[in-house]
């Protein structure tokens, strides 16, 4: 199979057009930078977004609790990786991105005085989630606004490179995943923005790997692509996350049953949620999947409830048909499926799968260690991604303007095009192993050894278990295009997990993950830091703490 | 769960096909296919962009367990 190459070249590249990705793109191209995003899937539909989202969160200092101080005591924690002054970026893009959603008609909900109306979540001291009215049309109204502002979008571009000139980075290298196309892009600067966390790494009830609550088509690129170019990134280790679903069916919508007052029961009709977070549902959601997890243990459940019966029925009705479809459109069709009315009957809900991810090292102005090359995806949800990729996109454009066009590693190309297209055979051989087939092995060893439960022993026979999945990789094929990308989105996958498992034994506690160590059950203040991660020449990760 | 097509209703303009973000859906003859059902993340993209309510989803049997 022969393939042609194409070469981009741009101010400002924006890696992802996920929300990250847009709120960077928009402020690059508002700084006056060209700008150039792209995505592996399509704008109009790539990233967690791309599935709606019913809130945003802004810290509007119009109420009570709602002040960047308030902000800087939730997010800014010895180990959530991020400064004062990151938050202050966030914190100063929450207004320029609202004004932005607004003029691209996605509706924010407004109160008669004006105000938006919005509501406390996720344990936060303040109302800061503004409710969003048919959220599900929010990536293609973001999509048509960023087209009409002039920015350049290469959809369908699975970069497997970041390309670097020296010490800076110079662009990055792919393939087209409809026409097999080898694309480079070269820029001046760049800006990471591929999702926080990777999906498809372990299962929910279901065993339907794609039936999940995040986009599954996003595999880890985020953490992957800046380690393998020499960058390091933090909390690999506690970056995973995980919810509570609608039984059965991969949906994200637990933000407004929490914050609009639902109450979850166990199998006994008990609500247990005080005895794990002093706010109870509306808590840190790792404390509700947790304590859901305990009650399960001790045998309270399955099955697991939200009770919104006590609401009243306007406040029922505008949770179940305006929010609850703005975070995942077909969600009605579910409730038509299970015959659910939150007016008559609890929502049975099941603890999700679970994600993982990582935060890209960098500086207060969002600089990675890799020069010009700049991070957002700091942070989970619609607000804090597309703010912080806002302030990223900012700074990427204002080093544009004095940076040079880099030189580009053309003598790299075709050992980069040899991996991109290594498993491409136009016959499968009889010793073939498929993507679906690998995948299943890593959330197999993912589930049983390094689930939400575990032990030093238990994640290093996980490691033993890679071991075993390492030596299939050369036997992994793909017979069409379709196959080589989910192929190479196999390989992240575990490139990811098997650093995550270690990152995962570096931390001998437990409390600030998706996961309870057995062997160290208790919090220790000793890991008030974040673990470094970097890898070695040949590979290897290398461990290290922040002070 | 999958997107189910109205044949009658469809006038094959391919905007489902392009934007599925998991690339599960290929034009037939007359009206898009989904080639893999079992990558379908149901985020409804593709009725969201269907101007002409070809689309409708039908849950499968595992959601209702």
């Amino acid at each position: 199979m022969k393939f042609s190459q194409k070469i981009y070249e741009t101010e400002v590249l924006i890696l992802g057009s996920g929300a990250s990705g847009c709120g960077a793109a928009i402020a690059a191209r508002k700084e006056g930078a060209d700008v150039l995003i792209i995505d592996k899937g399509v704008l109009e539909s790539s990233g967690n977004l791309g599935g709606g989202n019913d809130h945003f969160m802004a810290v509007l200092d119009e109420a009570e609790h709602d002040s960047f101080e308030d902000m800087c005591r939730y997010y800014v924690t010895p180990t959530s990786g991020l400064s004062r002054t990151i938050a202050q970026n966030f914190f100063n893009a929450m207004r320029p991105c609202l004004k932005v959603l607004e003029d691209a008609g996605i509706e924010l909900l407004h109160n008669p005085d004006g105000t938006y109306v919005r509501s406390v979540g996720f344990g936060q001291p303040g109302p800061w989630w503004i409710h969003i009215n048919k959220g599900y049309t929010v990536k293609p109204k973001l999509a048509k606004y960023i087209k009409n502002l002039g920015i350049r979008v290469v959809n369908n571009f699975f970069v497997t490179t970041l390309l670097k000139d020296g010490d800076r980075i110079a662009g990055c290298a792919g393939f087209d995943v409809l026409t097999g196309d080898f694309i480079v892009v070269k820029c001046k600067t760049a800006v990471i923005a591929m999702g926080l966390t990777a999906q498809r790494v372990s299962n929910n009830s279901s065993h339907k790997p794609f039936n999940i609550w995040y986009s599954p088509y996003i595999t880890g690129s985020q953490v992957i692509l800046p380690l393998e170019a020499g960058a390091s990134v933090l909390n690999i280790d506690i970056t995973d996350k995980a919810t509570l679903l609608p039984k059965s069916w991969g949906a994200p919508g637990m933000n407004g049953i929490n914050n609009m007052g639902g109450h979850e029961l166990n199998a006994k009709g008990e609500r247990f949620m005080g005895k794990y977070d002093p706010m109870m549902e509306n808590g840190l959601r790792r404390n509700q999947v947790m304590g859901t997890f305990q009650e399960n243990l001790e045998g309270s459940g399955p099955p697991f409830f939200m009770d919104m019966r006590h609401f009243a029925p306007e406040d029922a009705r505008h949770l179940q048909y305006d929010l609850m479809p703005g975070d995942k459109e077909t969600y009605l069709d579910y409730c038509k499926a299970r015959n659910i009315d939150f007016t008559k009957t609890p929502l049975e809900v099941e603890i999700s799968e679970r994600m993982i991810g990582g935060v890209v090292r960098c500086s207060d102005e969002q600089e990675t260690e890799i020069k010009n090359l700049f991070a957002a995806s700091l942070l989970a949800t619609f607000s804090c991604c597309m703010c912080i990729g806002w302030s990223a996109g900012q700074f990427a454009a204002r080093r544009a303007k004095t940076a040079e066009m880099p030189g580009l590693p053309e003598s790299d190309f075709e050992k980069i095009k040899a991996g991109i297209y290594a498993p491409l055979k136009e016959t499968k051989s009889k010793h073939a192993v498929s993507y679906q087939e690998f995948e299943d092995g890593i959330r197999q060893v993912m589930d049983y050894y390094a689930g939400f439960q575990r032990t030093e022993g238990s994640m290093a026979q996980a490691l033993k278990s890679f071991r075993v999945l390492e030596e299939y990789l050369p036997r992994l094929e793909a017979a069409s295009l379709r196959e080589l990308m989910r192929t190479h989105e196999s390989m992240e996958l575990f490139k990811l997990v098997r650093i995550y498992v270690q990152a995962c034994m570096q931390r001998k506690e437990s409390g600030r993950a998706m996961y309870r160590r057995a062997d160290y059950p208790e919090r220790d203040p000793k890991y008030d830091k974040c673990l470094i991660t970097r890898l070695n020449a040949d590979g290897t990760p290398e461990f290290s703490w922040t002070e | 769960m999958p997107p189910v097509f109205n044949e009658e209703k469809c006038k094959k303009c391919r905007k489902c096909v392009t934007r599925c973000p998991g690339y599960l859906l290929e034009m037939g003859e007359n009206a898009p296919q989904v080639k893999f059902p079992e990558e379908c993340w149901h985020c409804g993209c593709c009725r969201i962009a269907c101007e002409y309510e070809a689309i409708s989803f039908e849950m499968p049997l595992y959601t209702r367990l």
